[in-house]
């Protein structure tokens, strides 16, 4: 029994403490998009236009130093996030936050792939998908997003 | 009261945030099966990824910096995707663009991958099964005697492996067919549970495949008449002497062509990208104490466009690498 709250708790301090996990609707209109990047309702469109059905995606409020605009919401079931960062730099920033955050947490299944200067993050925590084919689809249309976008 | 309640919350915490700090992530940078513990089946993500888990059976897997590439056959982890037919040992092009090194399946016998071979390489479709027709360089044999070990965990698998004819084999690999290969045990089975059998037509000679299953992605096929080689593999309870050591196999014929003892003499690379396939000619092994020929680097075409995995290099060292030469 301790074994598993213990975790729980410690995933919900993290989240608590990661503000890109809290949405804040109310400053959906003051964030603003990156250009030369892929943006975040490019890839839900692209996600749904193959069918994945993106759900409940909202704007969520990057940490600090890493993305610009980050969008957070779930794709059949599972837990994600899509962020477009100013420049390399940041990106690689928020990259290693998020691998240091599955370090931390008991993450099932973890993936983190670019698209330039656009990252797409999948959490999946309560093995709602053990099998991944929703990812790998996810993934697969997120590489053609960074093959279009290539000059 | 308030500071024993202030320390208990502060100790819960503390307990909690090293108990999560104890969960592991690896890496695994292809599709893969999923340990029983943790459900079994089969993970088809076939991009970097992390699980809270590791690769069950390790020697299903070839690692370097921390990333997992499953090089096995697929078929036994309740596996529904894409699956070609091969035969025997050979390169594993997706992998080796992966680790930037050559990568090789030491399966015996008829198996299955998900991915077909890219047409540059020097495989031949025939039989029903894709076979390496190209020459192994040295560090496909000197890694063999720790990878092969991937026939012992496939062993007491009960599953159906690819139906093959080896009748039409390439010319090259035929020996080690008909030699019945290391570790391996012919044996003759006519029909097989999951094809229906037909009687036989007047043919030439006598067909002879290998394997108890079939299919190639598609329906069924029907195999009209079946004398199938049960390739079955010989374990040597515990005592992995190799196929060289096997004094069987070496008193009743000698060494086969394909499995001299020493390594070939190959100066190009196996994936030649951009040429077309070298003639089905093997040369003759050298000597295991002779001096090996330098092996000329493995020359890449442009990279297409790909999925970048946003992931920071661990700071594993590969262990290839650091192997003493």
């Amino acid at each position: 029994m301790m074994r598993r709250t213990l975790p729980a708790l410690a995933l919900t301090l993290l989240l608590t403490t990661f503000p890109a996990c809290r949405k804040d609707k109310a400053a959906t209109a003051s964030s603003a998009h990156v250009p030369g990047t892929p943006h975040t309702d490019e890839v839900l469109n692209a996600w749904r236009t193959a069918g994945l059905a993106p759900e409940g995606f909202a704007f969520a409020p990057p940490p600090p130093n890493t993305a610009t605009y980050c969008e957070h919401g779930m794709v059949h079931g599972v837990d994600t996030t899509v962020c477009e960062y100013q420049d390399d730099q940041a990106l690689d920033r928020g990259v290693q936050q998020v691998r240091d955050g599955w370090a931390r947490m008991d993450v099932h299944t973890g993936v983190v792939l670019r698209a330039k200067r656009t990252t797409m993050v999948v959490m999946d925590r309560e093995r709602r998908e053990p099998s991944g084919k929703t990812i790998s689809q996810m993934a697969k249309v997120f590489g053609k997003l960074q093959a279009a976008a290539l000059p | 009261m308030r500071k024993i309640c202030a320390l208990i919350a502060g100790l819960v915490a503390v307990a909690a945030f090293s108990a999560a700090a104890q969960a592991r992530t690896v890496e695994f940078v292809s599709q893969h099966p999923v340990p029983h513990k943790f459900g079994g089946g089969f993970c088809y993500i076939d991009v970097p990824h992390v699980h809270n888990y590791g690769p069950e059976d390790p020697r299903m897997y070839r690692e370097a910096n921390g990333q997992h590439y499953f090089v096995g056959d697929p078929a036994p982890f309740a596996y529904d995707g894409p699956r070609y037919s091969y035969y025997g040992a050979h390169p594993v092009a997706e992998a080796e663009v992966r680790f930037g090194h050559p990568v090789y399946c030491y399966i015996k016998g008829p198996h299955y991958h998900w991915y077909q071979p890219p047409p540059q390489a020097q495989f031949q479709l025939t039989g029903g099964a894709y076979w390496y027709v190209g020459n192994f360089p040295p560090a496909y044999y000197d890694e063999r005697p720790r990878y092969a070990a991937i026939n012992e965990a496939y062993a007491p698998m009960p599953y159906a492996r690819p139906v093959v004819d080896v009748a039409v084999a390439p010319p090259m690999v035929r020996a080690e067919i008909s030699f019945g290969g290391p570790g391996w045990a012919a044996r003759a089975v006519v029909g097989g549970p999951p094809v229906p059998f037909v009687p036989p037509p007047p043919l030439p000679g006598p067909p002879v495949q290998i394997g108890v299953g079939i299919n190639l992605g598609g329906p069924p096929a029907v195999v009209e008449r079946r004398e199938v080689y049960d390739g079955r593999y010989r374990h040597d309870h515990g005592r992995h002497e190799g196929w060289r050591e096997h004094p069987r196999f070496e008193e009743r014929h000698g060494h086969p062509a394909r499995f001299i003892a020493g390594p070939a003499p190959v100066r190009e690379p196996l994936l030649q990208r951009g040429r077309a396939p070298a003639p089905m000619s093997r040369a003759a092994p050298a000597p295991r104490s002779a001096p090996r020929p330098a092996q000329a680097p493995i020359q890449r075409a442009a990279p297409a466009p790909r999925l970048q995995p946003a992931a920071p290099t661990t700071g594993r060292s590969d262990n290839r690498q650091n192997r003493p030469h």
